[in-house]
């Protein structure tokens, strides 16, 4: 069958009216006819009267440009302490503040840096 | 599930493609085709509130272009990215969109590009009874178009609901609610409701306080309401005028179940009146007069079996016990207590993906103690309505019997032509569904997928720490770090500018002139990282390695760019200072001591004897409350985790499950036995996503009854925290 890509986004509110929940799934299509997968989650809490983001979760399967992310991924594990996210965000920003915004959206290391930092 | 119903209605944006020719070839093999024309489908744009044709020329296909199978590919998503998050709010509880891309026209040449995009959404004015409606509470601070309109919306909040059941028939009205104040009030909410039978207005003021790492007590929270209610009781009717203040507070969760307390307390005042319209009441029963309360109950909350995320099992238990001292009477010369005990258990098991199983019971039993003569209102009634001890209240506790075959407070003595309203009763309900269709929101193919499950657990390995640092955030030590970020930010920009004022001097020595340009550069770009944030934004991780020093096993500690920073600046006063421009060296000196203290207390002021001065960011993580912080964000990221596989795993977008149910209720009265209906019903529950529609007709199955029946219509949220 045919590949077809299609993207599904729902949004909800809980009943007590302070968390959302955000959900996206993306069904692409690589160019050799398969199928690649996108998940996005993203949960948000009521904070000081403004909807700030708590959680936020992306799964991707067979996206080939995200290998490299998800490797990276792999590579960092769970034991990211606050004191290495904020190593890897100060280099995010002083890499980017050296940079022009075309050369910032094109960047394979502030890629690389975000994926990690974020 | 909460009986009542709603008149409900699906606002759908469902666009009809044109009729075209479809493209049914692989997409890969229009590779490099003239592309005729891109159109983008959306019928129903305009109640989305947004230009969406006005997005056609930033989509990856383009109209004149050469087909591009990988931007192709991509594009539905990509075209989601550009629409930008769906808007949900109070007043919007649910919005969805889909978005499927399609290849129409194609010749040897050229083809078209059409993207379809649907939209929906669920206003809860449409959908949401009063018996099915939470306690209002805080803002949403947005507003999707600034108008004056749209302002006023925003500020009051405006929440019509219209609604049916049995006993108040059609009934229609709107809560306002003020809401993101300052203080200790967080919002104000007005209700209004109107029956055919019946009755309420409503004035509620509330705030909460939430302490995410506090050892015990994690939220305290403060109502104070004032509320006049008619109902119907069977032929009677009951008037109610209340003014009560409300206190709870809930703990943190224990053990793998998560085992989470509340306990609360109200006081309430005000005067009752029943009209019993050939009602038979005791005649030693009070009828009107004034009556006031104190009422306190506690109770628990929890996962048993530990809430794996990845269990095809899930329970959840809950349980309050509550009591009520009252007095009542034209003086308040009459006494009395109750109790209730309330309890809820709900298993969820998934045979197969998206054919859930669900059982819900619940036992609920209630004691009235009075020595000769109690307020009518205060007695129990069972049917079909439900009553919570604290009317308003987060945490419900049922206090009238519930039997959903006949109609609300109608079953209410225990003989026929005896006096209306028991002392005591016990209730049990239970509700069985199985879901046999469903659309499901994952498809099959990504599910079982046999990379999707390493591809899930990448992906939540790093969420735990982001909520780790946003609960530092909440700690007051870490507060009292983010207040010595604004004199930093000052001090940076004095300094760049009299750095600035350096380079216009003429003549102005070549090698100091270098020195300064260079020292100003570094300056502006330090100051960039934090000037004109918002200070509440910040979290931990935002200073490390910028001001704080980084641990590193290998090195001791980086540290943090602040410490060279204010080097540069002290080198550079020194500098002047040797060139013989003492003002201006003098100038930099008091700006290079904030950037220096500011870098010793991030990283904690030690003492001569190693003891920190002032909290830093290593010594605030290893306070106890910092390592709570670190350990709750776990046992946090296991709810979202159990929430996001309910979504792939077991919701569907549209689900059909057959439901029984069954109900038993016994009612006491002082010297008499006690009597006893039963009440039994099918009928089907219908999904969207999170929220369930009910329909179902339960019989009374009461051998002495008039086996007459009542409707039962739900509108239900989903929980999808529990």
């Amino acid at each position: 069958m045919a590949c077809t890509p299609i993207s599904v986004t729902v949004a909800v509110i809980t009943p007590d009216d302070k968390r959302e929940i955000h959900f996206g799934l993306t069904h692409g299509c690589n160019p050799d006819g398969t199928d690649f997968w996108v998940i996005d989650f993203i949960l948000k809490q009521l904070k000081a009267g403004e909807m700030k983001t708590r959680i936020e979760v992306h799964v991707t399967v067979n996206k080939p440009e995200k290998a490299q992310q998800l490797a990276d991924s792999a590579q960092q594990g769970q034991d990211l302490s606050p004191a290495k996210i904020g190593l890897l965000k100060n280099q995010v920003a002083d890499l980017a503040s050296t940079m022009t915004q075309k050369q910032a959206e094109t960047s394979p290391e502030l890629k690389s840096l975000l994926n990690r930092a974020l | 599930m909460k009986p009542g119903t709603s008149l409900a209605a699906l606002l759908l944006g469902i666009a009809v493609p044109l009729v075209a020719q479809v493209c049914d070839q692989p997409f890969q093999t229009y590779q490099g085709r003239k592309v005729g024309k891109v159109r983008l489908d959306a019928p129903l744009s305009f109640l989305s509130g947004g230009p969406i044709l006005a997005l056609l020329d930033q989509l990856p296909v383009k109209t004149g272009g050469t087909f591009d199978a990988q931007a192709y590919g991509r594009s539905a998503g990509d075209l989601s990215e550009k629409l930008g998050e769906l808007r949900v709010n109070p007043l919007l509880h649910f919005a969805g969109r889909v978005i499927v891309s399609g290849i129409e026209n194609c010749t040897t040449d050229s083809i078209d590009v059409v993207f379809h995009v649907y939209r929906f959404e669920f206003p809860p004015m449409l959908g949401s009874s009063y018996e099915g409606q939470q306690q209002p509470s805080k803002l949403v601070g947005r507003q999707p178009v600034p108008s004056p309109a749209t302002r006023a919306l925003n500020s009051f909040m405006p929440r019509p609901f219209l609604g049916v059941d049995s006993a108040r028939k059609f009934m229609g009205g709107t809560s306002l609610q003020a809401r993101g104040l300052q203080g200790p009030i967080n919002s104000m909410t007005f209700t209004a409701l109107q029956g055919v039978h019946g009755s309420l207005f409503k004035f509620d003021t509330e705030g909460s306080t939430d302490l995410p790492t506090a050892r015990v007590v994690r939220q305290y929270e403060w109502r104070v309401s004032a509320l006049r209610e008619d109902q119907p009781i069977d032929a009677g009717s009951s008037t109610k005028a209340r003014l009560g203040a409300y206190f709870a507070g809930s703990s943190a969760s224990f053990g793998s179940a998560g085992w989470t307390f509340r306990a609360g307390t109200a006081l309430e005042g005000g005067t009752d009146r029943v009209d019993p319209n050939g009602l038979n009441v005791n005649p030693a029963d009070i009828l009107r007069g004034a009556t006031g309360s104190l009422k306190i109950y506690g109770g628990v909350t929890a996962n048993p079996g530990g809430g794996d995320p990845d269990s095809k099992w899930d329970h959840s238990l809950k349980a309050s016990y509550a009591y009520q001292l009252g007095k009542a009477g034209e003086t308040l010369n009459t006494s009395y207590g109750k109790r209730i005990l309330d309890s809820a258990w709900t298993t969820r098991f998934l045979p197969w993906n998206h054919r859930p199983i669900t059982l819900d019971l619940h036992f609920n039993r209630g004691w009235l103690g009075y020595a000769t003569a109690v307020p009518v209102a205060e007695r129990f009634f069972a049917g079909n309505g439900d009553q919570d001890f604290i009317e308003g209240d987060a945490w419900t506790i049922r206090s009238q019997p519930m039997l959903r075959s006949v109609p609300r407070n109608a079953f209410n003595t225990v003989v026929n032509g005896g006096y209306a309203g028991a002392d005591g009763f016990l209730a049990f309900n239970s509700t069985l569904s199985f879901c046999v269709w469903g659309k499901p929101l994952a498809p099959k193919a990504l599910t079982s997928d046999p990379k999707f499950p390493a591809a899930v657990k990448i992906a939540w390995d790093k969420p735990g720490q982001a909520i780790a640092d946003a609960n530092l955030a909440d700690l007051p030590a870490f507060k009292n770090l983010v207040a010595l970020i604004a004199p930093l930010v000052d001090s940076l920009g004095q300094a760049s500018t009299a750095i600035g004022n350096v380079l216009q001097l003429s003549p102005l020595d070549p090698d100091i002139h270098d020195q300064a340009d260079s020292v100003k550069t570094g300056v502006d770009l330090f100051r960039k990282k934090f000037a004109g944030k918002d200070p509440g934004d910040f979290v931990p991780s935002d200073f490390y390695s910028a001001i704080a020093d980084t641990p590193d096993p290998d090195l001791g500690a980086l540290p943090g760019q602040l410490s060279s920073v204010a080097g540069s600046v002290k080198n550079l006063a020194d500098s002047l200072r040797g060139a013989g421009l003492t003002a201006q060296a003098d100038s930099l000196l008091p700006l290079h001591k904030v950037m220096l203290e500011t870098y010793n207390k991030f990283n904690g002021d030690l003492d001569a004897a190693g003891k920190p001065r002032f909290m830093g960011l290593p010594q605030l993580e290893a306070t106890p409350e910092g390592q709570r912080a670190k350990t709750s964000a776990g046992a946090e990221v296991k709810i979202y985790r159990r929430m996001f596989n309910r979504i792939i795993y077991d919701m569907n977008v549209v689900g059909v499950s057959p439901l029984v149910l069954f109900d038993a209720t016994s009612l006491r009265q002082r010297n008499l036995p006690a009597s006893a209906r039963t009440g039994s019903g099918f009928g089907v529950k219908l999904s969207f996503f999170s929220v369930d529609l009910t329909f179902a007709y339960a019989w009374d199955r009461s051998p002495w009854a008039n086996r007459g029946g009542a409707f039962v219509f739900a509108f239900n949220v989903v929980d999808l925290f529990r």
